[in-house]
């Protein structure tokens, strides 16, 4: 049965006769997060339209300026001041990260099939297939309700992937997560209703295991950082990645084109989600948005997935894309960007009665999509939906006018010009950077016992195993996980990120992530460059060609209209934009959140800017795939690549003797790390490479000790390792670096292979035991107690 | 409106009493212990006891779960009961998956039209003082999308 809507559906609210001041107390009243300038647009827009708006006409606009659909930051002019000067950046999307694609694009024709202008980006696997990759933050429905955040910030982005092209199939997720350090006391949380870590954790992770696994969709990879800057803010990423035949990339609306709704039916839930997710959270958060919180049903989704795989297959598709923040209007604005067209409310299939026309059209019930197609199709559709048990309505058509028309049982409650829809007014910002005083180490810091700092540096809550969290995914369905996020032969040790089959192909794809918050908070730049270093190290020790890779940024930020805050995002911006370049490896898509800050008792809490880098990688062969995990070679050579460094900044070692913000950051020695993963590749491909393993998170004594958590041997380092420096030489967090096992036999082919570069021999595997020793520092610990400390440090708070 | 209501209460035939530690955030000494159950109440028209049959064949695992009818509380000595569910407006899964087997199973003898499912947790008291259900409702409750009540076993008496 249809529910219907009562007759009186909109209303008319009077904008030209008001000051600025007036329009801005409507925007707060109506709660649309526009500021004076935007509603001084708006006026000015319904004065050359001769007349005063409609509510649904304030709502479209509200949500397609909102920042979470229109970036406005990123698009925003700013005048950067830093230590080496001032800067004039006309919009840091255009000026730095697609132009630093479109230079790399240039160097590698025919790489990238898309770029920013789909719902995911998408590279060429290879001559037919084309992955994609999108990532995207739930943050803010996150911390009100873990478990429906996270579970509708999936759905959401799987829905992305099915809205790339002509509907993408998802072939494996990752999810990376900030929160608060999981034993916070409750009494140091300072602000009522705020949910702590714990909490969140455990809600968060059950909620990506209940969409990701029910839709049948691998959770593959990902990362979980813990710093008390995320009790009141935590930081909920999810992405997918996909594949789609090249051909079907491309996709327009025409006139005369039918636009259907498929899938799930329309409701109140997550209504003004856009407009939600751009403003600041607050102790009243957690009632009064409510219906912000959307709920996810995947087996709603898994049904619109099957639909559309088939509808792609016959080739009935002419356009699709997700109903997202926005709802219809979201959908509808894109797709009838350029053609316009008319949209019917009446016909949307409702959950419930009494929904009035903008709570239809800006609803953001979960689990729809909107279709066009040529009206000879609507029928094979409607066949569809009913052999996949889902619905499909015809909303409306594409007319050619280059108007946004909307219908609500007769009465036109919304039209508004489709160009003009889109030119929200550019921001005008000012950003501040200051390097921060370093300081310099002191011997007095070094400790004696350096067993102790390792067993404490590997049951850091940086460090330890994700494990629980692991073991709660699916990282198996679909039969094409060839490297998985736990290996090794006991199953259960780390590795840099996981490999996937691609139906179809003889070609893989590697996926990797890095974020360095702690970087972020004194060395955004250092930062910036240091994660694009460590997600292309990552996806090159995984077995993928470095001139294969693509990345993905996105930025969380606290809040923008702060100068110095703004000034972190600027520098981040900047640092990740020079090692990309260099890398060649160009942006593909993106996404950031701002307003991640909390008025906490004490005042505003925000977050450190965090950038986090999702890559992807071709791996052009099978036998490319490396683990990180120690092989069953007794005898064989231990290699050190990359350029260590005497700086101990952001490391877990620094941060434990609360040094962390104030020791210089390592560099990023980018041109010479390209070259070494250049050849490192030319090795892999050449057989020499049995394992790698990045350093990162713990320096190289732990990664030396994650390599050895296979427990196929012992590892038997170097008296002296090149430095006198044991603290900077073991935990240092220096980028660049590579740990590799290699075969005796091919040693003098692997030091030739990187001549000139930074290779050293650190060590070597025996069979005779199963410690790891390193006698220039003293270090004798055995594999098994590290392991118990590294596998078992998050198992109490899950 | 439907013209009848049934309260129908499922507990786990072999689950123990547990520390209420599992359930916080952060563990307290001398914390209470729980049993769980889950509570369905049915607005229907028609037989009760065909209502109570679909109970049993949906909502019950016979090997591993008791079905209790009426209002009793199902242990007795608690300290206080904590009872939570979904908002009236936000989707519960669950729910709509009972709803629409039921109307698929057309057994005429029945019609549910309303059904509210709520978790129910029995507090007791353990070596500790008695109880509070404040740290409990704090760390089970979110108040974005649950309702709760709290009933006092002096309260019942």
């Amino acid at each position: 049965m249809p529910i219907a809507t009562p007759e009186r559906t909109h209303r008319s609210i009077p904008v030209l006769d008001l000051d600025g001041t007036e329009l801005e107390r409507l925007s707060a009243q109506m709660k649309l997060s526009l500021s004076r300038a935007d509603m001084e647009a708006v006026r000015g827009y319904f004065e050359s339209e001769g007349r005063d708006p409609t509510d649904v006409e304030l709502e479209v606009i509200a949500q397609t300026w909102s920042e979470h659909c229109k970036h406005r930051i990123f698009g925003a002019r700013i005048r950067h001041e830093h230590p080496g000067g001032v800067m004039e950046i006309d919009g840091l999307f255009r000026s730095c990260i697609r132009a630093t694609t479109e230079r790399v694009r240039a160097r590698k024709p025919g790489f990238v099939v898309a770029a920013f202008d789909d719902n995911a980006g998408f590279i060429r696997l290879d001559e037919r297939l084309a992955v994609c990759l999108k990532v995207e933050t739930h943050n803010h429905p996150s911390a009100i309700e873990p478990y429906a955040g996270a579970n509708t910030g999936l759905g959401g982005v799987i829905r992305d992937i099915l809205g790339a092209g002509k509907g993408a199939k998802p072939v494996g997720s990752l999810d990376v997560f900030c929160f608060g350090s999981p034993d916070t006391p409750s009494g140091a949380i300072r602000a009522p209703g705020v949910i702590h870590p714990v909490g969140i954790l455990r809600g968060v992770v059950r909620g990506v295991r209940d969409y990701g696994n029910r839709m049948g969709i691998p959770t593959v990879t990902g990362a979980v950082q813990f710093d008390s800057a995320y009790i009141y803010n935590p930081l909920v990423f999810c992405g997918t990645a996909g594949v789609l035949p090249a051909a079907d990339i491309p996709k327009r609306v025409s006139a005369g084109q039918i636009l259907l709704a498929i899938g799930g039916r329309t409701g109140r839930d997550g209504l003004r989600g856009a407009t939600f997710s751009s403003a600041s959270l607050n102790t009243g958060s957690h009632e009064e948005d409510q219906q912000a919180v959307q709920i996810g049903n995947p087996i709603e989704e898994k049904k619109v997935l099957d639909l559309v795989l088939e509808a792609r297959e016959r080739g009935l598709i002419a356009f699709i894309t997700d109903c997202g923040a926005g709802g219809f209007s979201s959908a509808a604005g894109e797709m009838l960007s350029e053609t316009g067209g008319e949209i019917y409310l009446e016909r949307a299939p409702l959950k419930e009665e009494g929904l009035v026309s903008w709570e239809i059209f800006l609803s953001e019930s979960q689990e729809r999509m909107v279709l066009a197609v040529e009206p000879k199709h609507v029928g094979a559709l409607k066949e569809l939906a009913e052999i996949f048990e889902t619905e499909c309505t015809v909303l409306g058509e594409a007319d050619g006018s280059g108007r946004l028309k909307v219908r609500h049982h007769g009465e036109l409650v919304c039209e508004l010009d489709c160009r003009r829809l889109h030119e929200a007014p550019q921001r005008n910002l000012v950003s501040r950077w200051r390097a921060p005083d370093w300081s310099e180490r002191t011997a007095g810091l070094e400790p004696e016992d350096w067993n102790g700092v390792l067993r404490e540096v590997m049951a850091d809550f940086a460090v330890v195993s994700r494990e629980p969290i692991i073991r709660e995914y699916d990282h198996e369905v679909q039969g094409n996980t060839v490297l998985k996020p736990l290996a090794g032969a006991t199953g259960d040790a780390p590795q840099d990120g996981a490999v996937l089959e691609i139906d179809g192909s003889n070609r893989l794809i590697g996926l990797a992530v890095s974020l360095l918050p702690e970087w972020g908070k004194t060395d955004p730049r250092a930062m910036g460059r240091a994660c694009v270093d460590e997600c292309v190290r990552q996806l090159v020790c995984l077995g993928a060609d470095p001139e294969q890779i693509a990345l993905l940024d996105n930025f969380c930020m606290g809040n923008p209209d702060d100068p110095e805050q703004l000034g972190s995002l600027v520098e981040s911006v900047r640092g990740i934009c020079e090692a990309a370049e260099a890398y060649g490896a160009p942006f593909i898509s993106g996404k950031d959140s701002f307003y991640n800050y909390f008025e906490t008792e004490d005042g505003p809490v925000a977050i450190p800017a965090t950038v986090l880098i999702s890559g992807m990688g071709v791996l052009e062969d099978a036998a490319h795939v490396t683990g990180a995990s120690l092989r069953p070679a007794d005898g064989s050579v231990l290699y050190l690549l990359g350029r260590g460094q005497d700086r101990l900044g952001g490391s877990v070692y620094a941060r434990r003797r609360g040094q962390a913000a104030l020791w210089r950051r390592p560099e990023t020695f980018l041109e010479e790390n390209r070259e070494i993963y250049r050849r490192y590749h030319q090795a892999l491909r050449n057989g020499w490479i049995l394992a790698a393993h990045d350093v990162s998170e713990g320096g190289l004594i732990v990664a030396l000790a994650e390599m050895g958590f296979s427990m196929a041997g012992g590892l038997e380092l170097e008296k002296s390792l090149g430095s006198n420096d044991a603290a900077a030489e073991l935990f240092g967090e220096g980028p660049g670096r590579i740990v590799v096992q290699a075969r005796d036999e091919d040693a003098g082919a692997m030091e030739k292979c990187f001549a000139e570069l930074a290779c050293r021999r650190v060590g070597r595997v025996t069979a005779a035991h199963r410690l790891l020793r390193a006698p220039g520092a003293g270090i004798e610990e055995s594999l098994d107690t590290l392991k118990d400390l590294w596998r078992n440090g998050l198992k109490p708070y899950y | 409106m439907p013209k009848e209501r049934l309260a129908i209460e499922v507990s786990q035939r072999l689950q123990r009493r547990r520390s209420c530690n599992a359930l916080l955030y952060v563990p307290e000494a001398g914390a209470p212990a729980f049993h769980r159950t889950r509570r369905y109440e049915f607005g229907f028209t028609g037989s009760r006891e065909a209502v109570k049959r679909f109970a049993r064949q949906v909502l019950l695992d016979p090997v591993s779960q008791e079905l209790h009818c009426g209002e009793e509380a199902v242990y007795a000595g608690y300290s206080f009961i904590l009872d939570y569910g979904m908002k009236p407006g936000v989707l519960d899964l669950e729910k709509e998956a009972v709803l629409q087997f039921h109307k698929k199973s057309r057994d005429g003898l029945c019609a549910i039209e309303a059904l509210r499912i709520t978790k129910r947790l029995y507090i007791f008291r353990e070596n500790g003082e008695e109880p509070s259900a404040a740290s409990l409702v704090r760390d089970i409750v979110n108040p974005a999308i649950h309702t709760w009540t709290v009933t006092h076993a002096d309260r019942d008496a």
